[in-house]
């Protein structure tokens, strides 16, 4: 196939695309469920009062209160470890699905290939289409 | 102690991940190939040029600083005329006109050239790699394109796999400079 006659498979052409934007939904995604991990972290971490012991309603300090909280913030300090792993890996194929998804645009344009209903998101302007 | 039949399934999931790992380590080859095609095509674009085209270039570099030097208002007529009685010739302020244009141009005019062009084509040529492969313009550009074809057969070899692999439910990453060229293609024009 020369460069003349290069024919684009537009439903593949489609699915990198599609992956590109659904990569990029689940960073979105991964990145909300850290942030809210991480102010439930900080919600557990006030419940460890000023003094750093949970009190009774009387004032006095409860030890069995403390030990849940801390046991909580540990098993979520975990889960934050996990979700940010999880958040990296994700960023990580969203980049590289990106930037195949916009080098595949590019080609589609630079080869006046670009799906029609691709047109009005991804369409070079009118200006410099190659006719 | 496991039965017969979980041990065939375990037999058979391990093969399955060997024949996966199989693949990977496939993908991995054919990939380190495509690197080292395109470190020699990088290697054959940045080579020298051939003496004979050194020599061309030489001569255009003293042809264009001579036209520089003499641009418009130099022309040696100027000393075969006829002057009035008196007429002082001020020589050094026609020179240092020529020298402030071009130096190397008014060196070469003034009989240097031939000298100039040896040193300047032994400095090209001092200046190369030892053992360094000089392309003509063809030669380059055929090296180039026999490259290409190289790199391109592996590309579509890859697409192919990571393709027939995902059929199987095994996902394989695109390298980040995989060529839309080939990952855009229909199934039939990867053969």
């Amino acid at each position: 196939m020369t460069a003349k006659q290069i024919t684009i498979d537009a439903k593949r052409l489609k699915a990198i695309v599609a992956d590109s934007e659904a990569l990029a939904a689940a960073q979105r995604d991964a990145g909300h469920h850290v942030r809210d991990l991480r102010k439930r972290l900080s919600e557990l971490r006030g419940g460890l009062n000023p003094g750093g012991t949970p009190l009774y309603a009387d004032g006095k300090p409860n030890a069995e209160k403390r030990a849940s909280l801390e046991k909580q913030i540990a098993a979520l300090q975990a889960e934050i470890a996990a979700a940010e792993e999880t958040q990296e890996e994700v960023r990580d194929k969203r980049s590289l699905a990106g930037k195949l998804s916009t080098k595949a645009i590019e080609f589609a344009n630079a080869h006046n290939q670009l799906p029609a209903n691709m047109e009005s998101e991804y369409g070079l302007p009118r200006r410099f289409k190659n006719y | 102690m496991a039965s017969p039949a979980a041990s065939k399934i375990t037999d058979a999931f391990s093969r399955a991940r060997a024949a996966i790992s199989g693949v990977r380590k496939d993908v991995e080859n054919i990939r380190l190939q495509i690197a080292e095609k395109q470190l020699a095509r990088n290697e054959v674009e940045n080579a020298p040029i051939s003496p004979e085209e050194i020599e061309a270039r030489v001569d255009w570099i003293l042809d264009t600083a001579e036209s520089s030097a003499t641009a418009g208002s130099w022309h040696a007529g100027w000393l075969s005329q006829p002057l009035e009685a008196g007429t002082k010739i001020n020589i050094d302020d026609k020179v240092e006109a020529l020298f402030e244009r071009s130096p190397l141009g008014t060196l070469s005019i003034f009989g240097f050239r031939s000298i100039i062009r040896a040193a300047l084509i032994e400095e090209a040529r001092a200046g190369m790699p030892i053992e360094a492969k000089c392309y003509t313009p063809a030669e380059r550009e055929a090296a180039i394109a026999s490259i290409d074809a190289e790199v391109e057969a592996l590309e579509i070899l890859e697409e192919r796999i990571i393709r027939e692999a995902e059929s199987e439910g095994v996902k394989i990453a695109r390298r980040e400079d995989a060529n839309p060229a080939i990952f855009l293609r229909y199934d039939r024009d990867l053969k």
